[in-house]
């Protein structure tokens, strides 16, 4: 079966593969670069000499300007979660049924001696040892990326996405989930679409909505930041996933027309922002409103807890499309 | 004598629609025989035969192909069962020695020998890639990757149909020459019944899903008669046989009917049927009242004759 | 090797009609005493009809001592028939004339003396085999 899966698939294979390719050499080369440039000596310092400095000098000023005006943040943490998953479920997932079914050609393959369950295994099972096989090599070289790096700052919140088991899991479920729509729409076209919106719509639900979740989040109440320990605070490197204003007499969750009503002005009374210095006291507002901000958030330490259980997730959404492919096709199926 | 294909109350119906593609079907197709499945589009042809290979799975019932299920028991029927699916799907990308390789990974008793000559036999070229090759030549490529499993069973949805004189003739040519080779049993559909004629020796025929029909054609022909005689009420006759297909003019009355006993009123005369007026009988539909009253066949000048 | 062909529309059922044609090769002396008779797939290939077909009309040749099957090598013949020249049997073909002019005045035309002829053959034989069963 290898042989039929290699002649069937070659060309997706291929352009895959190189477009990896691709990235792997973009990745190396640049972060590289990045690296060599970031600690250069130049004029007896460099830019990671600068960052440490609590007051830039002016050569300082000068190299980090040009430092951070010719290398960007490449902010590539849009691909793996999003792009290539859905490009590996298009182009490789599917045609694995889509194709066959729309040439009718699965009466022919499902009635050789191969039984439904083995030919969907090997194939399923190829594909999948396949892109996890060449994405675990990228993520590895992305991670070295990232680790190298940290020039770009980001916590590991930021590279959620990047690291680790999740963009395999993030990979496996666009895949299966092309496989699935093939399988279900019987049509390429309509299966490209559902994939793209189906993974985007999955990633944004669970991304946004479910993430928080994972375990219950901290969560701090208070009328006025100034008057709080930074203990209980969130700190820079945590996930701060919700502030919520709420009236403390009443109970009611106060919404932005209410308050910018009540107290005029945006930003400094609706943001908390320990870290930047104000010269006045931007709460006495809401404070005199008698009104409590609740944060809520993640601390960093639990990034890793939370990567698994992502990828738990997504990996098990991926089994559970490959099962009821395997249902629909051998029950639904003619 | 072996049962190469047998159902029990069987039964398709398609998701949750309301409709049975197939109801109450009971068969029992011997080994060695080369049976026609004929009847209307839409009567449950495909289904049946889809249900035989394994690609269905029945609503009710049971199917049977040399005492195995074909859905539950995949890897016990497929070796034995050579199927080629209506439009005779084939991987067109691939060229015909590529199918011929992927047929022999993919079976244990593939013969590649066999398909090579007999491709070679009718001047298909092994290295053109399939979509370059004809419609007729298609068909029979489709055809030699089935028969070079070995199979003991062949399933063939509509195998003629979109083909040319020539190509029809020359793909049951082939498919005779390996039944006589290796004592098949050969399952056709098709809704031309003049094709099959020659080449089948049983019946089966589909209509509103259900089997209206189910034989040896010798056996058929001969207990179905046309009975002509003056316009009459048709009830006595109705008691002892079954009337298929009637229809009166205002002086004569003609029935074909399916003999219960060699019984008949002295009024009526007997002719026989052949097996088209038979299968079109059942199939629903009359004969023009334009037609000749007497159908003009052989049998007619032997009774005059023999008078 | 006979060369079989099969007359649809003759009203002789497809079997009787290979085993006429064999004794027919046999009496012109095409094929004799050893030969062996195309094989069941051969013909069917060729006339593209139900090997059982065959196999029925090599069985009446075998009932009738002309052929004889050996499982895995063929059919061959055992003995031949009468060699039949036009020239011989002229008793029976004057009769045949006089009958034919018979027909003629009774306005048959060439089809219909075939067939007439073919069904009454038929019924004979089908008498025969009645009588032998």
């Amino acid at each position: 079966m290898i042989w039929l899966i290699w002649k069937q698939h070659r060309f997706e294979v291929l352009v895959i593969a190189l477009a990896l390719a691709f990235m792997a050499v973009y990745l190396i080369r640049d972060g590289l670069a990045i690296g060599a440039a970031y600690y250069q000596v130049v004029h007896g310092t460099s830019v990671a000499a600068c960052q440490l400095q609590q007051n830039p000098s002016a050569i300082c000023s000068t190299l980090q300007a040009n430092f951070f005006d010719t290398y960007e943040d490449p902010n590539f943490d849009l691909l793996p979660p999003l792009i290539l998953p859905v490009l590996v479920g298009i182009f490789l997932g599917v045609p694995l049924l889509a194709r066959e079914m729309e040439q009718g050609t699965f009466r022919l393959i499902w009635t050789q001696s191969v039984t439904q369950r083995r030919w969907l295994l090997v194939k399923v099972g190829t594909q999948l040892v396949i892109t996890l096989t060449v994405f675990a090599i990228i993520g590895a070289i992305a991670t070295w990326y990232i680790a190298q790096n940290g020039i770009f700052g980001g916590s590991g919140w930021d590279n959620f996405d990047v690291v680790g088991a999740v963009p395999l899991a993030d990979m496996a479920f666009g895949l299966a989930l092309g496989i699935a729509a093939g399988a279900f729409t019987r049509h390429t076209v309509w299966a490209n679409a559902v994939t793209l919106f189906g993974y985007t719509a999955a990633r944004y639900v669970i991304g946004v909505w479910v993430r928080p979740y994972y375990l219950p989040p901290y969560s701090t109440g208070l009328f006025d930041p100034y008057q709080t320990t930074p203990q209980t605070l969130p700190g820079k490197q945590d996930w701060v996933t919700a502030i919520t204003w709420t009236d403390h007499t009443t109970g009611q969750t106060l919404t932005d027309d209410q308050m910018r009503q009540a107290c005029g002005g945006p930003a400094g009374l609706f943001r908390h922002l320990p870290s930047a210095p104000q010269p006045l006291n931007p709460f006495s507002c809401s404070h005199a409103q008698g009104w409590l901000q609740t944060i809520t958030w993640q601390p960093i330490d639990r990034v890793w807890l939370f990567q698994g259980i992502e990828s738990i997730l997504f990996f098990a959404l991926t089994a559970g499309l490959l099962w009821l492919t395997y249902w629909w096709i051998r029950t639904r199926v003619s | 004598m072996s049962i190469a294909l047998e159902t029990t109350n069987l039964g398709k119906r398609y998701g949750f629609s309301r409709r049975w593609a197939l109801r109450e079907c009971a068969l029992s197709l011997p080994a060695g025989r080369v049976a026609a499945l004929v009847g209307p589009n839409g009567a449950g042809k495909t289904t049946l035969l889809q249900l035989a290979v394994g690609l269905l799975q029945p609503t009710e019932g049971k199917v049977r192909v040399f005492g195995h299920s074909p859905f539950e028991q995949q890897r016990e029927v497929l070796p034995r069962v050579g199927f080629v699916a209506q439009g005779h799907p084939l991987y067109k990308g691939f060229s015909v020695a590529d199918l011929l390789t992927m047929g022999r990974k993919l079976n244990p008793n593939w013969n590649q020998q066999v398909a090579v000559e007999r491709l070679k036999a009718i001047d298909i070229p092994l290295n053109w890639r399939v979509g370059r090759l004809s419609g007729g030549q298609q068909a029979q490529v489709a055809l030699a990757l089935a028969l070079a499993k070995q199979p003991d069973l062949m399933l063939l949805d509509e195998p003629l149909a979109s083909l040319d004189p020539l190509a029809r003739r020359n793909l049951l040519s082939v498919l005779m020459g390996a039944t006589a080779e290796r004592g098949l049993t050969v399952l056709l559909s098709s809704h031309i019944i003049t094709d099959l004629e020659r080449v089948c020796d049983y019946l089966i025929l589909l209509s509103a899903s259900h089997v209206q029909l189910a034989g040896d054609i010798d056996g058929i022909v001969r207990s179905h008669k046309w009975l002509l005689g003056p316009r009459t009420d048709t009830s006595a006759i109705a008691s002892i046989h079954s009337i298929i297909q009637e229809s009166h003019t205002n002086r004569q009355t003609r029935l074909l009917v399916r003999v219960n006993e060699h019984l008949f009123n002295a009024s009526w005369e007997v002719h026989d049927a052949i097996l088209e007026d038979i299968v079109l009988a059942y199939m629903g539909q009359t004969m023009s009242y334009d037609a000749p009253v007497e159908p003009p066949t052989l049998q007619r000048v032997r009774k005059e004759t023999a008078l | 090797m006979i060369d079989f062909h099969l007359d649809e529309h003759s009203g002789v059922p497809p079997y009787l009609q290979i085993v006429q044609q064999v004794k027919q090769s046999l009496r012109l002396g095409m094929i004799g005493v050893g030969d062996r008779l195309p094989t069941v797939r051969e013909v069917v290939e060729r006339l593209v009809i139900n090997p059982n077909t065959v196999l029925k009309a090599y069985r009446e040749l075998e009932y009738e001592g002309l052929v004889s099957s050996r499982p895995g090598q063929g059919t061959f013949v055992l003995r031949t028939l009468a060699l039949m020249s036009l020239s011989s049997h002229a008793f029976l073909r004057r009769g045949l004339v006089r009958w034919l002019q018979s027909a003629r005045e009774a306005e048959l035309d060439d089809e219909s003396i075939l067939a007439l002829f073919n069904a009454t053959l038929w019924d004979s034989r089908a008498a025969e085999s009645e009588g032998r069963a």
